[in-house]
């Protein structure tokens, strides 16, 4: 067998969001090409020391509080794509360019009371150890706008963080395929 | 599993990673059907089954993935 408890992981395949419940069928939407900084995943805590008044280190802790948020940049400037990073809903996104038959104008309108409020689940597909290594997070929301960049020496790449949440305890699992 | 029954499928969205390796879409490799269940547990599915007969040598034996991409056909003008 080619796996080997030395497996290394880079790179990043895929990001998009899907539908479906743990252990699949899942139905995915790519939403193209990302950033070479692709995506990461970031976790914060508080946690609660016990002390005791006999000494000065720690004598236990406990995570109180723990965050997890997942920061993706796409190179697809798509509008669609735009959209999904101001968590827009689908309806802020009129026409459709990529429409085989009959192509439309896009618009797409921001609203300030509609921003960051789409729930998405969201998958983001890396190398894994023999086959690809798939993280699922089943319910995210954008947490912070992305700065769009409109000059001469930089691509605009949107690049936004969302907030991840507990489904039934479950903040996210993360799937290696055999191969 | 060095006995397990293989058969041919084509790469149709990828890359794909299959044994460590990135493979193009259009390649032909050989799976198993565990494989071949992780490769279409999502839809649009990674992979398709192609005809048996088809050029198709095991990626694992070969070292190197096995038909080259089809060529895409050319555009109308």
């Amino acid at each position: 067998m080619p796996y080997s408890k030395q497996f290394s992981a880079h790179g990043i395949i895929e990001v998009g969001h899907y539908t479906g419940t743990k252990g699949g069928p899942y139905t995915e939407t790519s939403w193209g090409l990302t950033t070479q900084d692709g995506a990461r995943l970031t976790g914060t805590v508080n946690t609660v020391k016990q002390r005791s008044g006999q000494g000065t280190g720690a004598i236990d802790s406990f995570i109180s509080e723990a965050d997890v948020q997942l920061v993706v940049g796409l190179a697809s400037a798509t509008l669609d794509n735009l959209r999904r990073l101001l968590g827009l809903p689908t309806s802020a996104l009129e026409g459709d360019l990529e429409d085989q038959v009959e192509p439309t104008e896009e618009i797409l309108t921001v609203r300030g009371d509609q921003l960051g409020t789409e729930v998405l689940s969201i998958y983001v597909r890396t190398m894994g150890p023999i086959g690809p290594r798939t993280y699922r997070f089943p319910r995210a929301k954008v947490a912070s706008l992305p700065e769009l960049n409109m000059n001469r020496t930089a691509y605009t790449e949107p690049t936004a963080t969302f907030d991840v949440y507990e489904v039934n305890g479950e903040l996210y699992w993360v799937e290696d395929a055999i191969a | 599993m060095a006995n397990e029954k293989t058969f041919p499928v084509r790469i149709v969205r990828g890359p794909y990673v299959f044994r460590g390796r990135s493979i193009p879409v259009g390649t032909v490799v050989q799976v198993t059907e565990a494989q071949f269940r992780a490769m279409t547990r999502v839809s649009p599915p990674y992979a398709e089954r192609v005809e048996a007969g088809s050029p198709a040598t095991p990626v694992a034996e070969a070292g190197e993935p096995v038909a080259a991409p089809k060529e895409r056909p050319a555009s109308k003008k």
